[in-house]
């Protein structure tokens, strides 16, 4: 009778046990992401095994800020054939992914998140937030973003200490983005709120280019901007769209100096490098609002080496991007 | 029923030559100014505002500011090469028109720019380019050499309107489809996109650099092509006749083939395949030299270079947002004028 | 310029066009090419003026090959005008004959000081001074074939060799053509004419080589090439023979078909003096 009264309370408290265990969330234990920014996400926020696959993109330093972590998770190139044999439980795309394929995605049932492109850094934080709950790990998310603000709280500081400084206010250094096919990135893009952020004025936003446009060459050199901002140039696979970032009148007008070299990894996709990018401006727009240049070195930030085609720019139409995920 | 390249000739050129032989130098007197008054204009254009005499005047005096920046970086390389580009493009299809005995060679029209284009991209998107810059120019002369010697294989020496045009067809298939294949192939996801360029041509942001790569080669070409004019002449009695007034045949065909392969092979890889020109510009200047092959080919390399530099000015001045390529110019110019011609043919046949 | 062909040997494929033929021009002489179809005339003349070169033989000018004299040279003693000539361009008459002038012009286009006065007696000679501003394209037949021969004139060789020159012409024209040739002879030329007009054959030349299956089988003065046999057996006609005055030429007409004959191939020893 004692015996049984034992198993029956030990049974109890073990059920109650279990029923509390299943109470916690579990996220989804087969996530699979079609789209770089996704990838960075899921790689940094998923739990350990959970990812299953990645775009090929994410291996790719020169554009990928997670290209180490990418090595150990499979690839994909956002077809359908590789997706579903999968069996996932999660798929993250973003919203300029090959609609036939988000489609066809949806209608075997698979759950789909499609994220969009952030447009400021808030929004780029609140996009981690977001993601990390579907994946079921809002605390590692909350980490992550806690420890952003943390780092653009001391870049601002490092600002604020500068501008003490100084004699006198200066005028906000303007800045131009020239890109691969003479484009630059106007107003309310990620890039233009993390130039504002760093105390910089956009060339491209004061032209009202807006998102992303061409420049003209001869328009970028009379519009005398104080700093040019490219992306890295090294190894790449040649292609016309450089070529006019190579022009002479570049190097002619733009010393050294006044040319900052941004990592694309650092400024595509949400995520801690963000940061990394707004310090980069930041001590650029600084070092122009000195009254002599800060060093015959150009403001380069990591990553300068073994750069591959940069991925084709948000804000395109789909149809250009049918081979690549986009953002 | 076949028609032979002479009937299609007396069609195409009905109208009788309209000036006296002292007129050439008149003509090119003009063709000449035309072409000074556009450079001084294309200098002045651009998207953004230029004080072309400040500009100039301190350029003079050894100054190294904006302006002289922008035109001597921007604005003169891109005229130049609007100048140098041009005079290719009319002054080989005249020599192909002389050398073939038919008005609607073209190097355009017969697949010399596509396959010009074609071994630029081989040469450019495998990465030769940026260990031998020149491997570039030397590109495009390859792939132009091979569309000549092709032309040459499938329609013969003296050809026919009908061979022609479909040796013509045959050869811009072939150049336009491996094209496009080199460039789906291409390393660089920019590729596939860049090919409105190499099909299409374009100016735009071309550098000093370019120039200094191209000109020497397209300069040679000119000389060559410039050189056969006196063959040419007598090859309009006829190669037997030609042959027997002292004009050595075989080297005269090397000439305008290996001429033709500098200045339009160099031409097309820095600019990409610009359409036409050689077509509309020695039809229409034709009449005014009398129909003669040797007096055409000056004012064709004139007219060729101020069409282009027109076309480029047009590209240019034109307030689309987004910019026009050269080719779209010269073929919206230039094809309804082959059409034309071809109506002219067909209609004639019926009679 | 004497111009002589030896041995000459044309093959093209498996059969031969020429086999063995010698003949020569010499200045002053009006020198007469006949033969039916096919004889292989044009491809003679094309030998003789060096345009195409023979399997066999040799071709001496003034007793240099025309390697020895130089193309230009060549080109500037020796005017070649081909059969059934065209001009591809529709250019005005004057300068069409202007075109004979190519060898005397240079690389570049260099002065030719006797140029006008050349063209000027070409077009004279040819009867198209009032033709001269007419387009090339806007001739007839027979005028087109005078501003060839006009332009052949222009080069003011020392030889001329016309393949065909009278053939779309009418009969005014023939004769004055022929007369022209007469005279270019007389004044020290050596011309060699291909003809199908056996009677302006008989009547202008001096003498006459008869070509049948790519060989010679007849050459001398008229009256011993157009004999019955030859007629026979080569052209297969019999001819009236007129002499409108007895010192002159004989007028030779053909007048009958003659049907074939089983042995009408088989040619006779030629009477080769060469």
């Amino acid at each position: 009778m004692r015996v049984g009264l034992a198993a029956t309370v030990g049974f109890i408290l073990a059920a109650a046990a279990f029923a509390a265990a299943g109470r916690e969330v579990v996220g989804p234990q087969r996530i699979v992401s079609m789209n770089l920014c996704a990838d960075e996400l899921v790689l940094r926020l998923g739990a350990p095994g959970t990812v299953r696959s990645v775009t090929w993109l994410a291996r790719d330093p020169s554009i990928s800020a997670v290209a180490a972590q990418a090595r150990h998770v499979p690839v994909n190139r956002g077809l359908a054939e590789e997706i579903v044999p999968l069996q996932p439980d999660l798929v993250v795309v973003g919203i300029y992914t090959t609609r036939t394929t988000v489609a066809l995605l949806k209608r075997l049932n698979v759950p789909v998140l499609e994220l969009d492109v952030p447009n400021t850094l808030p929004d780029a934080m609140r996009q981690i937030l977001q993601v990390a709950e579907a994946l079921g790990r809002s605390e590692r998310g909350a980490a992550l973003v806690a420890e952003m603000e943390a780092a653009i709280a001391r870049v601002q500081a490092e600002q604020r200490q500068a501008v003490q400084a100084l004699p006198m206010q200066r005028t906000r250094p303007v800045a131009a983005v020239y890109n691969p096919n003479g484009f630059t990135v106007g107003a309310g893009s990620l890039v233009h709120d993390l130039m504002t952020r760093a105390g910089l004025r956009n060339l491209a936003a004061e032209r009202r280019i807006d998102n992303y446009g061409r420049l003209p060459l001869d328009l970028l050199l009379m519009a005398q901007p104080d700093l040019l901002i490219m992306n890295s140039i090294a190894d790449r696979p040649p292609a016309l769209a450089y070529e006019v970032l190579q022009h002479p009148a570049l190097r002619q007008q733009f010393k050294p100096a006044q040319v900052v070299t941004m990592p694309p990894a650092w400024w595509t996709c949400a995520g801690p490098q963000l940061v990394d990018a707004l310090a980069l401006l930041a001590r650029a727009a600084r070092a122009r609002e000195d009254a002599t240049v800060a060093g015959p070195a150009r403001f380069a930030g990591g990553g300068d080496s073994s750069a591959q085609a940069e991925p084709r720019a948000p804000g395109r139409p789909a149809a250009l991007a049918a081979d690549l995920p986009t953002r | 029923m076949a028609r032979s390249a002479v009937a299609d000739v007396a069609i195409l050129s009905v109208q009788p030559p309209r000036k006296a032989p002292g007129s050439a130098w008149l003509l090119g007197g003009a063709l000449a100014t035309g072409l000074l008054a556009l450079l001084l204009v294309s200098l002045d254009v651009g998207r953004a505002p230029l004080d072309l005499t400040a500009a100039v005047t301190q350029w003079w005096r050894g100054e190294a500011t904006l302006a002289t920046l922008v035109l001597t970086e921007l604005r003169v390389p891109r005229a130049l090469l609007a100048v140098l580009v041009g005079a290719s493009l009319g002054l080989a299809g005249a020599a192909l028109q002389g050398l073939l005995r038919n008005p609607l060679a073209e190097p355009g029209i017969v697949g010399v720019s596509a396959c010009a284009a074609l071994g630029a991209v081989v040469a450019f998107y495998s990465g030769w380019t940026v260990a031998v810059p020149l491997a570039l120019p030397l590109g495009g002369m390859a792939g132009a050499l091979l569309a000549v010697l092709l032309l040459y294989a499938l329609a013969g020496r003296s050809a026919g309107t009908l061979t022609l045009i479909l040796a013509g067809v045959a050869i811009n298939g072939f150049a336009g489809a491996a094209t496009a294949l080199a460039l789906n192939l291409a390393p660089n996801p920019y590729a596939v996109t860049e090919i409105v360029f190499w099909m299409m041509g374009s100016l735009s942001d071309r550098s000093m650099t370019h120039v200094v790569l191209a000109a020497p080669l397209i300069v040679v070409g000119l000389g060559l092509l410039a050189a056969g004019g006196r063959g040419l002449d007598a090859l309009t009695l006829g190669e037997e006749a030609a042959v027997s007034l002292g004009v050595p045949l075989a080297r005269l065909r090397a000439q305008i083939v290996v001429g033709t392969a500098f200045a339009v092979g160099a031409s097309v890889a820095t600019v990409g395949a610009v359409g036409f020109v050689g077509l509309v510009v020695p039809h229409l200047l034709r009449p005014l030299v009398g129909h003669q092959p040797s007096r055409l080919l000056l004012p064709s390399a004139l007219g060729g270079a101020v069409l282009v530099l027109a076309a480029d000015i047009a590209v240019r001045a034109i307030p689309l947002g987004a910019e026009l390529k050269l080719g779209v110019v010269t073929a919206l110019i230039g094809a309804p004028f082959f059409l034309w011609l071809v109506l002219r043919l067909r209609e004639e046949a019926w009679r | 310029m004497r111009v002589t062909a030896r041995g000459i040997t044309v093959r093209a494929g498996a059969c031969a066009l020429l086999r063995q033929v010698s003949v020569e021009a010499v200045p002053g002489e009006l020198l007469g090419l006949i033969g039916p179809n096919g004889a292989g005339k044009s491809t003679l003349m094309r030998i003789l003026a060096g345009v195409k070169t023979a399997d066999e033989g040799v071709v001496l000018y003034d007793g240099q090959s025309a390697r020895q004299i130089g193309r230009r040279v060549l080109a500037q003693r020796l005017a070649y005008l081909p059969q059934g000539g065209v001009s591809a361009w529709p250019l005005r008459v004057e300068n069409l004959v202007a075109l004979g002038r190519v060898p005397h012009r240079g690389a570049l286009g260099g002065a030719d000081p006797p140029g006008p006065a050349a063209i000027e007696a070409a077009l004279a000679a040819a009867d198209l001074l009032a033709l001269r501003h007419r387009t090339a394209t806007t001739l007839s037949g027979g005028e087109l074939a005078r501003a060839l021969l006009a332009r052949a004139l222009a080069v003011e060789g020392d030889a001329l060799l016309a393949d065909e020159p009278v053939a779309a012409l009418d009969p005014c024209h023939q004769l004055e053509v022929m007369s022209l040739l007469r005279r270019h002879a007389d004044a020290g030329k050596a011309v060699v004419v291909v003809l199908h007009d056996l009677a302006l054959a008989a009547r202008f030349c001096d003498r006459l080589v008869l070509l049948h299956g790519g060989e010679v089988v007849a050459q001398g003065h008229p009256d011993d090439v157009l004999t019955d046999d030859w007629l026979a057996q080569v052209y297969r006609v019999s001819a009236l023979r007129l002499r409108p005055d007895d010192a002159g030429p004989a007028a030779v007409l053909p007048w009958h078909r003659l049907p074939p004959t089983p042995t009408a191939h088989q040619p006779p020893a030629t009477s080769n003096a060469l």
